[in-house]
């Protein structure tokens, strides 16, 4: 009951219902689903090209627009993912298993409001995770010394290498990649310039959002723009049926849908976990749970909620870790801290004791994000639906224009946009070759971090300061086997009688 | 697997495991692949080419690359202030420069010694495709230069013009009115509402 009445809750809710952050949020809404829609421009996209123009703003504000279009594009990602058979985001990788299959047989509408409610549902769940679970999780880390402070960076780095794309060392090639920019300026101890080649602007280091909107934005649309092919695509399907499910249907979500909320919850906290992982989780876990089997990959109404509330369900687990720990979960939140500590704001266990008041503002702008953008989806989908016929060429053109033109604005510098232009060009590199850019993106925000902790400890008390740690030791050690692990199983793989075994359908551990 | 969330290139929809494989050796594989942390869409659904051993070889050298810039880039910076010596300010630089080396050396030797796994391979490029990027990286960065030069708007609006008629655009709604729409939203955007001065 204290809890309710406390202050830092009424702080917190009394800054997020403010006519300037509610107009913040509902225009986050309506970016978020025209996010999710297209397919192609994803969250990280649009959360990089916010950063830019929310600087501007207040830090509550800004939160506003970032959450909301993260939140809101959970929603939007599963209109082609349904009608067009292609994911808006990864996240709804899932939603195309079954989505796709019930809008050919004329239940796209059922599919697109049962998608629409299990969503809500699982980002109501993971909304809780960060209101229940954050705090002890912030009073856990703030007994983290310098030492622990590095394991942790380190177990948050190789874990968003380890899970992604399955190409474990091009991802660690990226991660150190993103480390080493993070050292470029001056020297956090000394002062010394690093890498600045004479050049006055980059004595305050690389500009952290002309990276990830070159990273994120000009590189995936110069990827598109190569490999863009008149004739490819699917028409959208634009028959919807009948719109809202009827009792017994209803009837059927209830138990997807708590697998989903339930899967996605505990996946969300463990960092690097996305919707996507999360949703074929969620899928996979309610096909075996349903008496129905045959029907899963077929036009599921169970298959298609079960893995939409899963991979929703993981936001709030994904910004529970960030806020509690500081040390961001994917790439979304990655882009976030980085412009939450332009802001001022350092995410971690002292965010909890020192602002208590953002967390719930935070809670309370998911809460609404959902709710808004729910009522959206239920009533003003069919507007969205006709947005699937827009051809990418004018896609392409918005969003350079609003690259060049966001970073611009942040600081009227074209050093700036050049810097953008140029990790446009690496960011497309890497897409082209396979170097995941998430991880570059978390070493740079989480360089600094690493670097500092560790040469504080180190030079405090020797390495002894590291392997003395058991929390240093555990995370550390958890994050090599996460590296190493493949390594050793393609090694084994390797000796006579062991090549017919089936290795894993990808062994892409590069 | 959230990098994957980059560099969606609105890659078409998956069919389930079960749809393309036996569905207890689809239940085994998934269940297999989430373990192991590989791409669950690239263990179900690899698009597999004959492998290019150059082009595989390509992110090894880079890295290795990268690392060994990176790693005679540290040996410029001086050590002040009493911090020369083994945790000095080249410290840091020299450890990412070792770790870059180090992934690209692994993954040399994984194209050399793994000739059995599947190679995949992004979208191929197409010579138009490649063109139009060229142009369009000159022209943003003419566009970049000219923003202290010219007339910001009128620079943005001939910019759109031009990517939209390179892109393949002819209709006079596309190439006259969609850029003025654009233009006049990104002067209320920032102009009116954030009052950032261009």
């Amino acid at each position: 009951m204290n809890t309710l009445l406390s202050s830092p809750i009424l702080d917190g809710l009394s800054s997020v219902f403010e006519p300037s952050t509610l107009l913040c949020l509902v225009i986050g809404v309506l970016v978020g689903m025209l996010v999710g829609v297209f397919p192609g421009v994803t969250a990280t996209m649009a959360i990089a090209l916010a950063s830019g123009f929310t600087l501007t703003l207040g830090p509550i504000q800004g939160l506003a627009v970032m959450i909301t279009i993260y939140v809101s594009a959970q929603y939007g990602d599963r209109i082609p993912a349904i009608l067009v058979n292609t994911p808006g985001t990864p996240s709804s990788i899932s939603s195309t298993f079954d989505g796709y299959p019930l809008a050919k047989s004329g239940k796209a509408g059922i599919a697109l409001t049962s998608s629409a409610f299990g969503t809500a549902v699982g980002l109501i769940c993971g909304t809780l995770v960060l209101a229940i679970g954050g705090i002890p999780l912030a009073r856990l880390a703030m007994h983290f010394g310098p030492a622990e402070v590095f394991g942790l960076v380190v177990f948050g780095l190789t874990m968003m290498v380890g899970v992604s794309t399955g190409r474990i060392w091009k991802g660690v090639a990226s991660g150190a990649f993103g480390l080493f920019l993070a050292t470029v300026g001056r020297d956090p101890i000394t002062s010394v310039s690093r890498y600045t080649f004479g050049i006055n602007e980059l004595n305050s280091g690389v500009s952290f959002i002309a990276v990830i909107i070159g990273l994120f934005g000009v590189a995936e649309v110069i990827n598109q723009i190569l490999t863009y092919r008149k004739s490819t695509g699917v028409a959208p399907i634009l028959q919807l049926g009948r719109w809202f499910p009827d009792k017994q249907t209803m009837k059927q979500l209830v138990k997807p849908v708590l697998i989903g909320s339930a899967t996605g919850s505990a996946m969300g906290l463990v960092p690097a976990v996305g919707g996507d992982i999360a949703g074929i989780t969620g899928w996979e876990n309610a096909r075996r749970a349903s008496k129905n089997k045959k029907l899963f990959g077929k036009g599921s109404i169970e298959g298609l909620t079960a893995g939409d509330t899963s991979s929703a369900a993981v936001l709030g687990g994904s910004i529970t870790t960030t806020m509690a720990l500081g040390v961001p979960g994917d790439s979304v939140m990655a882009v976030m801290i980085g412009s939450m500590l332009i802001w001022g704001i350092q995410p971690g266990p002292s965010l909890f004791a020192n602002q208590p008041d953002l967390v719930w503002a935070i809670v309370t702008i998911m809460a609404l994000a959902t709710l808004i953008t729910l009522v959206l989806n239920l009533f003003r989908m069919k507007s969205m639906i006709k947005l699937l016929e827009l051809p990418k060429p004018y896609l392409w053109v918005i969003i350079l224009i609003f690259c060049m033109v966001g970073t611009f604005a942040i600081g009227n510098s074209v050093f700036d946009v050049m810097q953008m232009l140029v990790f446009g060009l690496i960011g497309t590199f890497m897409i082209r070759f396979g170097f995941p850019p998430g991880p570059a993106v978390l070493g740079l925000v989480l360089g600094p971090l690493a670097e500092s902790n560790l040469r504080r400890a180190v030079l405090i008390d020797g390495w002894a300061s590291i392997y003395t740690s058991p929390i240093a030791v555990t995370l550390i050690s958890i994050a090599l086997l996460v590296v190493l692990w493949p390594l050793l199983r393609n090694a084994v793989a390797l000796f006579p009688g062991q090549r017919n075994r089936a290795a894993t359908p990808t062994g892409l551990d590069s | 697997m959230r990098s994957r969330h980059e560099h969606d290139t609105g890659s078409r929809g998956m069919a389930p495991p079960s749809s393309s494989l036996g569905e207890g050796q689809a239940e085994a594989t998934l269940v297999e692949d989430l373990v192991d942390g590989a791409s669950i869409s690239e263990a179900v659904h690899a698009l597999e080419r004959p492998g290019n051993r150059i082009r595989d070889l390509v992110p090894a050298a880079v890295s290795i690359t990268v690392g060994i810039a990176i790693s005679l880039g540290s040996l410029q910076i001086n050590a002040r202030g009493g911090q020369s010596g083994d945790f000095g300010p080249s410290f840091w630089p020299q450890t990412t420069a070792l770790i870059c080396i180090v992934a690209g050396a692994v993954v040399l030797l994984q194209v050399l010694l793994l000739r059995h796994r599947p190679i995949e391979y992004p979208e191929r490029m197409t010579w138009r495709g490649g063109l139009n990027v060229l142009a369009t990286i000159v022209l943003l960065f003419a566009y970049a230069q000219s923003f202290r030069q010219l007339p910001f708007w009128t620079t943005t609006f001939v910019a759109s013009v031009v990517l939209l008629y390179l892109f393949g655009i002819r209709s006079w709604k596309g190439l006259l009115l969609f850029p003025a729409i654009i233009t006049a939203i990104l002067h209320f955007l920032f102009a009116v509402a954030l009052r950032v001065p261009l």
